[in-house]
């Protein structure tokens, strides 16, 4: 839906419109706001600073200039998501400088870095390879920090299973990665 | 290294892979909630403003209006003082002239005769006549002055308080007549005015709170997210392979409530006792079993698992599940297909998905169990010519 047809939705029907553009671009803001959110906070946490991106889209909807609607979403949603950040980190009031500098790696990390990467990047091939429903219990267990009962009632499983299936995943998982000559397996016993 | 340790590096991974992952398994969760507790502030944040903008408008003719009450309260009240002022002079000058006529006037005509006793009974008479007069006089003339006060309170002068000194009077007369004339001196006076209630009660004009109505539970709007969702999955429908004998089922793919929630594959057996009774084996020419275990051994929904390695050292992960706890789900999202058809005159059903590197799980029932199997899609072949090999019925 473009957005003149989404302010056309709106003036028609406010709750009708909002809820439409809330579907609309509640992956992208999620997608934005997880990025930086998932090291510090829960799944609460980018719910609550999803709620108010939007609330202040909705507040400020007639303010908004025609054909930038996703742009300012997306300013919105970062700065949002900035804010929780440093909110759940506890950190001071930053400029954006500041933070852009404690995200720079250093030289001595480099190495480590990339290496971290491909470990990431196998680990989640690996996953992936283990079938349904076992890697999306892992991936909403361990990157979407959900916890059983919500796992078991998005999969329509008892959270019994889920926590059966997911020690047999990860013990299969271990033996995958074993099998491959990864970081994990150099030098270590499983 | 630690499972868990392996794992909570899962959610510190680069940004690519934080994406692809995002991508593949898109978070599901209670969107709907969430838009209503949004709409609420939205509706309460807006409903604040718009009342203190009202509120600022009515701020200045609330203020004015006040002023006016107060005014014109001050305005009676000079009034009402002045009037009850007057009352009171005219009242008094009103007392000293009949003090004036009903003073006894000396005769001195030759007829006229100074009996005092007489003199005072006949004053008695006549001034209980004049005092009842002025009286009834005075009692109209305060209540014309009251009935042209609006506030503060009236002052009155009511009968009762009239009569019982007049009573008082009459019965002291005869010994005591300046006494008489004294207490009626009293009561002609006004009583003192009650004390004015300084207040002023300013009515505040009720506005008619408008409550937005209730908002009705509307129920999640599945189709906006398959909308929003690319439908790319298009899962077979059951397969329903006609139980000619007690021992065969037919598996059957059921559809998620709503869109975006995971599709279910179940095993659908009349009799779910197993055909034969044979130990746990999975021993298939060509194949050779590396890991057997059972899994959860407690528990009614406990199976087996085989790990095995065909010839050329590929791994197939195998699982022998009771019927009665038989369940698979795949995400609707993702680009699953099912296939159904028989090895050996056996229901089997496929779930794959397209593309290089893909996996795929194969499903059929050994007679004792549903076995599913999972592995690559490209060694699809050895997995059926392994199920071919290992039915046992």
């Amino acid at each position: 839906m473009t957005d003149r047809e989404l302010r056309e939705l709106v003036s028609a029907s406010q709750e009708d419109g909002f809820k439409t553009l809330f579907q609309q671009y509640q992956s992208y803001v999620y997608t934005i706001i997880w990025n930086k959110l998932r090291m510090v906070g829960t799944a609460e946490d980018a719910e609550e600073c999803i709620s108010d991106v939007f609330l202040q889209v909705f507040l400020h909807f007639d303010e908004i200039k025609e054909g930038s609607l996703q742009a300012y979403i997306g300013t919105v949603a970062k700065h949002k998501a900035i804010d929780y950040f440093r909110k759940l980190n506890n950190l001071s009031e930053t400029s954006d400088d500041q933070e852009e500098l404690l995200n720079i790696p250093s030289d001595e990390n480099i190495e480590h870095d990339v290496e971290a990467s491909l470990a990431n990047k196998l680990l989640y091939e690996k996953i992936g390879q283990l079938g349904e429903p076992d890697s999306s219990i892992l991936i909403l267990k361990y990157f979407y920090h959900r916890k059983s009962k919500d796992i078991a009632k998005q999969l329509q499983l008892t959270p019994i299973a889920v926590r059966v299936r997911l020690n047999r995943a990860l013990k299969k998982l271990r033996r995958l990665l074993t099998n491959e000559e990864t970081i994990w397996g150099r030098g270590d016993t499983p | 290294m630690s499972d868990n340790r392996i794992l909570k590096s899962l959610h510190r991974t680069d940004e690519s892979t934080a994406n692809a992952i995002m991508q593949q398994y898109p978070a599901q969760w209670d969107m709907d909630k969430i838009f209503q507790k949004t709409y609420q502030k939205y509706l309460a944040q807006t409903k604040e403003k718009t009342q203190e903008e009202v509120f600022l408008e009515n701020e200045c003719e609330e203020a004015l209006k006040c002023r006016k009450e107060i005014s014109m309260a001050h305005r009676f009240r000079r009034v009402g003082s002045f009037a009850c002022c007057a009352a009171a002079y005219i009242g008094i000058f009103l007392f000293v002239l009949q003090m004036d006529d009903t003073a006894p006037h000396t005769d001195h005509s030759p007829n006229a005769t100074n009996n005092s006793d007489f003199n005072i009974l006949e004053v008695d008479s006549t001034e209980k006549a004049t005092t009842a007069a002025s009286d009834e006089q005075h009692k109209t003339e305060t209540q014309m002055t009251s009935t042209e006060q609006t506030d503060p309170p009236e002052t009155t002068i009511t009968s009762e308080a009239v009569t019982t000194p007049l009573e008082s009077s009459t019965e002291q007369s005869e010994q005591d007549a300046p006494n008489a004339i004294e207490t009626t001196e009293t009561t002609m006076l006004p009583e003192p005015l009650p004390p004015e209630s300084t207040e002023m009660e300013l009515t505040e004009p009720t506005e008619p709170v408008t409550v937005p109505p209730p908002m009705e539970s509307e129920p999640s709007d599945t189709t906006s997210f398959t909308e929003t969702i690319p439908t790319e999955t298009e899962a077979t429908t059951t397969t329903e392979a006609p139980p000619t004998e007690q021992a065969f089922g037919y598996f059957e793919v059921n559809e998620p409530a709503n869109p975006g929630e995971f599709y279910q594959i179940t095993y659908v057996r009349e009799n779910t006792e197993p055909v034969e009774e044979h130990e746990h084996s999975f021993a298939a020419e060509g194949f050779t079993v590396t890991e057997m275990r059972e899994l959860n051994p407690d528990f009614d929904f406990r199976s087996m698992y085989y790990t095995i390695e065909d010839e050329n050292g590929q791994h197939y992960a195998v699982e022998q599940m009771r019927y009665a706890y038989f369940g698979r789900g795949f995400n609707s999202t993702l680009n699953y297909q099912t296939r159904a058809y028989e090895i050996g005159g056996k229901p089997v059903l496929l779930l794959y998905r397209e593309g290089e590197g893909s996996v795929c799980t194969l499903m059929w029932d050994d007679g004792c169990h549903v076995c599913a199997m999972t592995s690559q899609l490209k060694d699809l072949d050895k997995m059926e010519l392994l199920v071919q090999s290992q039915i046992t019925y």
